[in-house]
């Protein structure tokens, strides 16, 4: 039995259901059983990424992507394979390069001489985890390919709509150090991720543990499926029956509204971003035992969910400014329900 | 946002050395540096805070009344209320002047305990609701309604101090640059931490060098530019005086071909009580002494004695002691920079209420007054004795080149036998013959071409033209009677003609010749006036609309001069209108937030949405820890507010076990299905539990 707590990602107040509260149903304590196996596992892989892991998960069973933006080698690869391998579901890797076209992403249909007909053959976005690698190498045309499925779980193919498999998350990785041969992602497309956020360089002692892990072999080999597509899919379900307050739901369109009228803000979060925040905090609420959002999952995750969507203008741009600037700052000036 | 270490120490000094407080501003900032050598910090409350605020207030309350008294305040102000006069209202000035000077040097001294409680506190910023009345009954209005207090705004009174001592250094006597390169280190030395680091250390550096280059060469632009304007003040208030004349002498326009139009810009303005009728002369000089075309005093300027006023009233002037005048006369004038004669009322004894700076007189009756752009004052005049000296053999004196003409007049009009100590018969017959056999003629020159070389003009004015200005009549009448051995004098000034009731208007082609004659008898100079009374006709230019115009325009410059120069009481009434709008808008500021939220009614209309556990005991907590120093930040959650200052020794060492507290308030506050009544017990149950554990920590 878990007992469900009160803590964020910085900490915990240690405090514990002692049977006044009640209790979270069934089906969330379950749902939270299934985060902790899948985060203990990945865990094991992904040195001192726990922060990470929480926030990929929360977009996981919050229903959104989630792109990965940090330098090479810091583990964006290895965190949506470890992923993939903790869950006993489909699992398609495409690297994205200049040449690649969205056929080679969503499928073709191809002439079959010996029926006379064309048979459509399923690209690699027909699976439950998809790992679109480097995806701003790829051509605007080709990153495009991606809009229907992650905006509406299905893809259109010569006039045939092609539904998706129920559990489809897509983690998309960019380095943001190099500009030769990139093309920055559209806004549209930027807007269908639910989270955006960095891994960074782990501690020096983490590292030290990475190397001893990975002297003679890779832990992720050795990993194995921790947690089944049915499990993830009830996790979903049961993150869509965590509440959220009314006064809460409005500091959420406080919070994204504020970017809109920001000072050098060309383009503010859309009220998309106001959706993938309040389930991303309810998934979060979830993973921490309790059966309502509170103000702290909010503010945890409302640059990784709101800062990519903000468009600055070119000048505030060049004097240092920057989408997740603005969100801090949101953060410090709008007044928090208490 | 704290400053840099030793900048508040250097800004201390800085302003000791400017202000003469060097030893004071030296052991200020040692007080304040000393807190980088201190490990010891001091617990201090807002109310604490408060207290000391208050406190500061109150010093500089005694220091504006220390130093209105000691720049002579009360003394200048009651001479101002008892007797509102331009001395009296630039001497309050003076006051009112070096009482601000003082108070805003003074200001790092009084406003030191404030900066020096926070720096040595442990707090990082003070919360504006310390100092700000409006801010306090908003915390304390929404504290009774049981809302959510409004978030705190902290702030570091490093930088707002760092102002108040460059402020207060700007008011120091010296004029020299150290000012401008003492500001300029200080300032870098403030904003260098904070600039963009969008570029490189060394553009930082340039910029800020062509900045400071640029900021000296503009102070100094802006320190010339004044000088330029101080120097052509005058210039712009003598557009607004009228024509001057010499005290010592007069450029007549004898022998010129033409006499110039003069404007129709008023000049004076007249006043009579009851209607009285005004003097027909305002006499500004007279002359003693003709050598074509100039008439002259024939003293020097140093013959002017100087007239002091009544010790009591201060703007009366005895020009006569001892002498009163019945008639009286409210005169306008305006004065040029370096004083002017004033036009007066023949047998002038008196000036009231007369602002100027210094007064003096001639033996000629010209009155040389200097003061201000513009005087309104009374003069006592009447008919009999004069301030001009009696007649003499000065004014017998007549140019020989002019004494045939003269004669053959005289001999015309058989006047040889004329008794000078019964002149009256001759005058008459004088006047009647320059008003039958001349006409008045602006143009002085008719038949110049055909005159003899050796003729003068005013020969050939008696002779053969018979036509000319009054410059011409007035000049040949003095001479025809000092002629006849009858003293006489050439005097100008203006003639009042235009008005009606008690108001009369004189205009700048009002100006006007004519002489004085020595009355025996009466030991007095009498007006005496030959030329044709068409003048007035001839003289004045075409009325129109224009003139209208003009003299509307004369009538504003006329009332903004009075308001300019102290001479309305409008700055009174001014003061008491200023009361009421100020009480007004104090009652905007206070009882209705403002002009523009009412104009705003649709904001203030719609009522806040009331959220479900706003009543929750734990606010009760969170209350006495912001009291304590330890408010929540706008942006802050409960629960990362209690992490934060849990932590904090203080709180830590009471051992406050506020988790299960924090838990039951976010289920009420948050989960929409609320709390059960037992749980809403418990809560109750562990906020008294969490004040018990708090014990006396910030209890009023």
């Amino acid at each position: 039995m878990i007992r469900p707590t009160l803590s964020t990602s910085a900490g915990t107040l240690g405090v514990s259901s002692r049977g006044g509260a009640a209790p979270p149903p069934p089906s969330q304590l379950a749902a939270r059983e299934i985060y902790e196996r899948i985060a203990a596992n990945i865990g094991k892989v992904m040195q001192g990424q726990t922060g990470a892991v929480r926030r990929l998960l929360a977009a996981l069973a919050g229903g959104g992507h989630v792109l990965l933006e940090d330098f090479p080698g810091t583990g964006k690869t290895t965190l949506a394979k470890a992923l993939a391998r903790s869950i006993d579901a489909r699992f398609k890797r495409v690297q994205f390069t200049p040449d690649l076209l969205p056929s080679d992403i969503l499928g073709v249909s191809i002439f079959n001489q010996r029926d006379q007909e064309f048979r459509f053959h399923e690209g690699p976005i027909f699976t439950n985890i998809l790992l679109a690698d480097e995806i701003n190498r790829a051509s605007p045309r080709t990153q495009s390919a991606l809009l229907e499925a992650m905006g509406e779980n299905q893809v259109s193919v010569e006039g045939e709509r092609h539904q998706l498999a129920e559990l489809f998350f897509v983690i998309a990785t960019q380095n943001p150090v190099e500009f030769r041969g990139t093309y920055p992602l559209p806004e549209a497309q930027m807007d269908r991720f639910a989270m955006q956020f960095t891994l960074g360089y782990i501690p020096p002692e983490e590292e030290a543990l990475l190397l001893t892990a990975q002297q003679h072999v890779h832990p992720l080999d050795s990993l194995r499926p921790c947690a089944t597509l049915a499990e993830v899919v009830s996790l979903k379900q049961a993150v869509e029956s965590v509440l959220v307050s009314a006064e809460l739901k409005r500091y959420i369109v406080d919070l994204v509204g504020g970017t809109r009228k920001a000072a050098g803000v060309q383009l503010g979060a859309s009220p998309r971003a106001s959706l993938a925040l309040m389930k991303s905090a309810q998934a979060l609420s979830l993973f921490e035992g309790l059966d309502f959002v509170t103000p702290d999952q909010i503010q945890e995750l409302a640059v990784p969910v709101i800062a990519h969507r903000v468009v600055m203008d070119p000048q505030a741009r060049f004097s240092g400014a920057s989408g997740r600037g603005v969100v801090e700052e949101l953060l410090k000036k709008t007044p928090v329900p208490a | 946002m704290k400053p840099p270490r030793f900048l508040l120490g250097a800004g201390l000094v800085f302003w000791g050395w400017q202000t003469g407080f060097l030893a004071i501003g030296v052991t200020l900032a040692v007080l304040l540096e000393a807190v980088h050598l201190v490990s010891t910090r001091l617990e201090f409350s807002d109310d604490d805070f408060t207290r000391i605020w208050t406190f500061c207030t109150l010093l500089v309350i005694v220091s504006a009344f220390y130093s209105f008294s000691t720049n002579g305040g009360p003394e200048s102000f009651r001479g101002l209320f008892n007797d509102p006069n331009f001395r009296t209202q630039a001497s309050a000035g003076h006051s009112s002047a070096r009482t601000a000077v003082m108070l805003l040097r003074s200001l790092p001294m009084t406003l030191f305990p404030f900066v020096l409680a926070q720096v040595y506190s442990t707090r990082e910023g003070i919360s504006l609701t310390m100092v700000s009345l409006i801010l306090r009954r908003r915390w304390n209005r929404a504290k009774r309604r049981g809302q959510p207090l409004p978030a705190p705004r902290l702030t570091h009174l490093g930088y707002p101090y760092l102002a108040i001592c460059l402020f207060a250094a700007s008011a120091h006597g010296g004029q020299d640059i150290t000012f401008f390169w003492g500001t300029g280190i200080l300032l870098i030395w403030a904003l260098w931490p904070r600039r963009s680091p969008r570029f490189r250390w060394y553009t930082c550096l340039a910029w800020t060098i062509v900045g400071t280059a640029a900021g000296f060469g503009g102070q100094r632009g802006i320190i010339q530019l004044e000088r330029f304007l101080e120097g052509y003040n005058p210039q712009w208030l003598s557009v607004a005086a009228r024509r001057g004349s010499d005290p010592q002498q007069s450029q007549t326009d004898i022998g010129e071909s033409s006499r110039l139009k003069l404007s129709a810009r008023i000049v004076v303005r007249l006043e009579t009580p009851d209607h009285h009728p005004p003097p027909t002369y305002l006499r500004e000089a007279s002359y003693r002494r003709y050598r074509s075309p100039i008439w002259s005093t024939g003293a020097t300027r140093e013959a002017f004695q100087t007239v002091t006023p009544d010790p009591e009233m201060g703007t009366s002037w005895d020009l006569q002691p001892g002498v009163r005048k019945a008639a009286a006369v409210n005169l306008a004038c305006y004065l040029a920079p370096k004083g002017s004669l004033l036009p007066l009322p023949s047998g002038v004894s008196r000036l009231d209420n007369l602002a100027a700076f210094t007064l003096q007189n001639n033996s000629e009756g010209a009155v040389l007054a200097n003061g201000p752009g513009l005087v309104i004052f009374d003069a006592h005049y009447g008919p009999g004795q004069t301030m001009d000296s009696p007649g003499t053999a000065d004014d017998l004196e007549v140019p020989p080149k002019e004494m045939a003409a003269l004669e053959e007049v005289i001999d015309e009009l058989h006047l040889r036998d004329t008794d000078p100590a019964h002149p009256e018969a001759a005058l008459r017959t004088i006047e009647q013959y320059f008003q039958r056999k001349f006409r008045y003629a602006l143009g002085g020159a008719e038949g110049k071409k055909a005159a003899p070389a050796e003729e003068t003009p005013l020969t050939r004015f008696l002779l053969r033209t018979h036509s000319g200005h009054c410059e011409y009549f007035a000049t040949a009448t003095v001479l025809l009677l000092r002629e006849l051995k009858i003293p006489a004098r050439y005097a100008v000034g203006f003639s009042v003609h235009e008005g009606a009731g008690s108001h009369y208007v004189v205009r700048q082609h009002d100006g006007h010749a004519w002489c004085l004659v020595w009355h025996e008898q009466g030991k007095y100079w009498e007006d005496y006036d030959t030329t044709p009374t068409s003048w007035m006709e001839t003289d004045a230019p075409p009325t129109g609309w224009f003139q209208w115009l003009g003299d509307g325009w004369s009538r504003l410059v006329f009332e903004i001069s009075r308001l300019r120069w102290g001479q309305s009481n409008l700055r009174q009434y001014l003061l008491w209108l200023l009361i009421p709008a100020l009480g007004l808008l104090a009652f905007q500021i206070f009882y209705r937030g403002g002009i523009r939220r009412r104009r705003q009614p649709k904001s203030v209309a719609v009522p806040p949405p009331v959220w479900p556990g706003l009543d929750s005991e734990f606010f009760e907590l969170a209350r006495r820890l912001a009291a304590g120093g330890f408010p929540r930040l706008p942006g802050e959650s409960a629960h990362a507010w209690l992490r934060r200052v849990g932590g904090n020794p203080i709180l830590a060492n009471r051992g406050i076990q506020w988790s299960e507290l924090i838990r039951l308030h976010y289920q009420y506050r948050f989960d929409p299905r609320g709390l059960t009544p037992p749980d809403r017990q418990r809560l109750s149950e562990e906020n008294r539990k969490c004040l018990a554990q708090l014990g006396d920590f910030a209890e009023n």
